[in-house]
């Protein structure tokens, strides 16, 4: 098999075989907060694409287009677009899913299968078939990447579609050609139109480029003739990027800068939710500069964070000289990056360096929201796990140093493969379906990150985990105080047959007769209330993950 | 030798991490742990004594094992632990309960995976009345003194719409309740706050009056001892300092006793004072005065004890 084509289908294994672990479990997962929001985005974007067919010009109006596609129009439209004709097409029409709800979340799952055999092909082209085999699958198997891959969201698939935008521009300055740079452009334009983690991406691109060229500039600053080494497909990205987010979202075909410009101001003024960290709940700026990192270190496992680490240092000592003068340094430094050819691995490198630093960034201002989370940075995450792969394939050469035949280079192969990726593996599905509350052994894991007041969980999907209590607890026609589940995502369950038909979602607590409970710190008034309401300060049910209290259910005496 | 071997101790990490993982995701004590304990912390927990849990996160799982006889909205929203003679504590993980870190320990002894320790409190002051209990007609009246000096009652009703705002709406309104002029929210009765800390304090509501200010009358007071108590807002809905202030006023005996003002960034704040040694009579009327100058949205609760 030729050389491409057997890296073409190892990367799709990857893709299918990812993607069948998370249409696997997808059922034990409930469904998040936004999903109901997106649901209903999607319904409402499925009936106009409906329109669309049975009556263009009366679809392409500006008032129609506008009362379809507002809802939600704080967001991007392409997932949300591509729930819908998932939900249209793969559910309804062909009924390849059993589950509307499957249905919403496939082209997530998709994209973020596709995202690991992407991984795995960019690593095969610059640090080996193995280190990036491997650096894929410690991609898959954190925790909460695996948890996100399931959702009908935003948050894999925009990290999938960095890391793919990120690796067409890369293959660009390789062949630098019209059809490459069109093709990162249509690339950033879908990327655009995923989530606004995307207004980033021309930084990467740009740094990448000026570090690769500063000495040019400097040339021509100092009045020499160097030709700068544009690539057509920042050029590209820059022009067709925009156009395909306009192209492509149908809510900015009128009223467009007014429009957009809400879009930013949205993203760019949001509010700030509240979010636990080191037993102190933050609401307001300051937030603590050390979030991302700590958090990035509990969840992410050690494994994977070490190999980045060698990685890094590799990185790093194949740019700096071993004599550590600070002039000499710079000057080095300097010369190095000039003399990297701007398609090679070592390029692709400094492009990961920059994707990671770079979807970080929002991290090193105390202005920056976490709400949320881990997931604002999982954009960062494929580089860092492209990085991994660099570490992988350093200790598989000194590994491979110790083998004396071909059996025992293979059993080595197998011993490092097995040792790296038993704990990524063995955790990640482990926290099914509690992906949100996993923590890794470094801080003692749930228990631990209980103990130093980490964020417990959010979203309120774990409600799905109570659906036999609510069942066999609740009496006819029942109202269930759905507490931070949105009621768009418990009525999904409903239809689906996870809740009893009878039972009614409700967020009128005092109307209730039984109420779930998502603890956060500053929900426990929620509770208090519960309390208050019901009597009572006893949970009916309560669900443990690795013996911590993550959602619990009264009922009403 | 590290120079030539680095790797190995990264590779190590793997296979070190999955143990660890193994161990950390089977440390804690397993919901049908708690359940076993009840027969023991029955034989351990006297009548009055309070059960805590450590660590602090693990107590909704006590809660649904041992069941509603063990833990009690009382409890659970207390102003302090002066008026419980004794703790027992029930350790798990190694975590200690910080609250009783002054208390004698009495006993300690190893149940599973547990550790259940008999702590007494050093600093029991016996409990002579909580005005929490006292919301009722035959021990309290409600009333709205306007500017002008006119009396408006608030009526007792046990049968008062019940709310309760969910997050970002305001606290349960319970169904007994005095109920005055001005809304739904402008009552007397019990609820339960959350603190700057986010824990629970079962308190009496007492939203202050547009105009002039809101009175409580509690009647057969006992002579002597000290008040204790802690007044606030909700925290969730407050924290960002926002509101105007609501002054608290304590008479007796004609007097004034003392003065409370509440400021919403500081949150759920404590005030003590004694109170009249003796009267004319074996008992006496103490009330509280509530009042703000902007009272829209003014959810204001306290708590109160006589030790």
């Amino acid at each position: 098999m030729p050389f491409v084509w057997k890296h073409l289908s190892v990367a799709l294994g990857l893709s299918v075989g990812f993607m069948a672990l998370l249409l696997g479990t997808s059922e034990e997962i409930g469904y998040a907060r936004d999903e109901g929001f997106y649901f209903q985005a999607a319904a409402s974007y499925e009936a106009w694409f409906s329109l669309l067919f049975s009556e263009p010009s009366h679809a392409l109006h500006g008032e129609v287009v506008a009362r379809y596609w507002q809802v939600n129009s704080e967001h991007p439209a392409l997932m949300k677009s591509l729930f819908a004709l998932s939900h249209h097409f793969l559910y309804a029409k062909w009924h390849w899913f059993g589950t509307a709800g499957e249905a919403f979340r496939f082209p997530a799952m998709l994209i973020s299968a596709l995202g690991v055999g992407v991984l795995y092909l960019w690593g095969s082209e610059t640090i080996g078939a193995f280190a990036a085999f491997t650096a894929a699958l410690l991609f898959g198997f954190m925790p909460q990447v695996f948890h996100h891959a399931h959702l009908a969201c935003f948050d894999m698939p925009v990290a999938a579609l960095s890391l793919m935008t990120a690796y067409a521009y890369w293959k660009s300055l390789r062949h630098r050609s019209l059809f490459g740079a069109l093709g990162v452009g249509l690339l950033y334009g879908l990327f655009l139109n995923t989530k606004h983690n995307s207004w980033l991406f021309p930084l990467v691109a740009l740094a990448h480029f000026a570090l690769l060229n500063h000495k040019v500039w400097l040339a021509k600053a100092s009045g020499l003739q160097h030709s700068l080494r544009f690539p057509p497909a920042l050029l590209g990205m820059l022009v067709l990027g925009p156009l395909t987010l306009y192209a492509t979202w149908p809510w900015l075909w009128f009223e467009t800068l007014p429009r957009l410009s809400a879009y930013a101001k949205f993203h760019l003024g949001h509010e700030y939710y509240n979010m636990e960290f080191l037993g102190r709940t933050y609401w307001k700026p300051p937030m603590p500069l050390g979030y991302a990192w700590l958090m990035t270190l509990a969840t992410v496992p050690l494994v994977t964070l070490a190999l980045f680490t060698v990685g890094l240092v590799n990185f790093a000592r194949s740019l700096l000289p071993r004599s550590m003068q600070s002039v000499g340094v710079l000057r080095s430094l300097s010369s190095k990056l000039a003399s990297i050819p701007l398609g090679s691995p070592t390029s692709a490198q400094l492009l990961w360096l920059l994707g990671v630093a770079v979807n970080y960034a929002p991290w090193w201002s105390s202005e920056t929201p976490i709400f949320g989370g881990t997931k604002h940075w999982l954009t960062a995450y494929p580089f860092l796990c492209l990085f991994a792969g660099t570490g992988v394939r350093r200790i598989h050469a000194r590994a491979q140093l110790l083998a004396r035949s071909k059996t025992e280079r293979q059993g080595f192969r197998v011993l490092l493969f097995t040792a790296l990726l038993l704990g990524p593996i063995s955790m990640t599905w482990h926290s099914v379906p509690f992906g949100l509350s996993a923590y890794t052994p470094i801080v003692g894991g749930a228990s631990g990150a209980a103990n130093l007041g980490l964020n417990r969980t959010f979203w309120g999907y774990t409600s799905r985990s109570l659906f036999n209590e609510i069942n066999a607890l609740a009496p006819p026609d029942a109202r269930i105080y759905v507490h931070d589940t949105a009621l768009q995502s418990f009525e999904q369950h409903r239809q689906e047959g996870g809740i009893r038909p009878d039972l009614e979602g409700t967020l009128d607590l005092a109307h209730s007769n039984l109420a779930l409970y998502h603890h956060e710190p500053h929900m426990a008034r929620v509770e208090y209330q519960i309390w208050s309401v019901y009597g009572t300060v006893r949970p009916v049910a309560i669900k443990l993950f690795d013996g911590v209290p993550v959602v619990w259910l009264y009922r009403r005496p | 030798m590290l120079r030539r071997w680095w790797w190995l101790l990264v590779l190590a990490i793997g296979p070190l991490e999955w143990v660890a993982h193994l161990y950390f995701a089977q440390r804690a004590p397993s919901f049908l742990e708690y359940r076993a304990l009840e027969p023991r912390l029955r034989a351990l927990k006297r009548s009055g004594d309070i059960l805590l849990v450590a660590p602090e996160w693990a107590e909704p799982i006590a809660r649904a094992a041992l069941g509603d006889g063990w833990f009690s909205e009382r409890d659970r929203g207390r102003l302090d632990l002066k008026r419980y003679p004794r703790a027992v504590v029930l350790k798990s993980l190694g975590q200690e309960a910080r609250e009783v870190q002054s208390f004698r320990v009495v006993s300690s002894e190893a149940f599973g995976r547990f550790t259940l320790e008999v702590r007494e409190n050093l600093g029991f002051e016996p409990l002579r009345a909580d005005l929490a209990e006292r919301i009722s007609p035959a021990t309290l009246g409600v009333a709205l003194v306007l500017d002008s000096g006119e009396r408006l009652a608030c009526s007792w009703t046990t049968q008062a719409a019940v709310q309760a705002g969910g997050l970002a709406g305001p606290a349960a309104f319970p169904r007994a309740r005095f109920q005055c002029p001005g809304g739904s929210e402008r009552f007397v009765g019990l609820s339960i706050l959350d603190d700057q800390d986010f824990r629970p304090r079962r308190c009496i509501w007492a939203h202050p009056p547009d105009n002039g200010y809101l009175e409580l009358k509690f009647q057969d007071v006992p002579f002597g001892g000290h008040l204790f108590g802690a007044a606030g807002l909700t925290y969730l809905l407050t924290r960002d300092g926002a509101g105007a202030d609501v002054q608290l006023e304590i008479w007796g005996e004609g007097k004034l006793l003392g003065r409370h003002l509440e400021r919403d960034v500081l949150g759920w704040q404590p005030f003590a004072m004694a109170l009249p040694a003796r009267g004319s009579g074996s008992s006496f009327e103490l009330s509280f005065r509530v009042r703000s100058e902007e009272a829209s949205g003014r959810d204001f609760c306290f708590q109160a004890e006589i030790r």
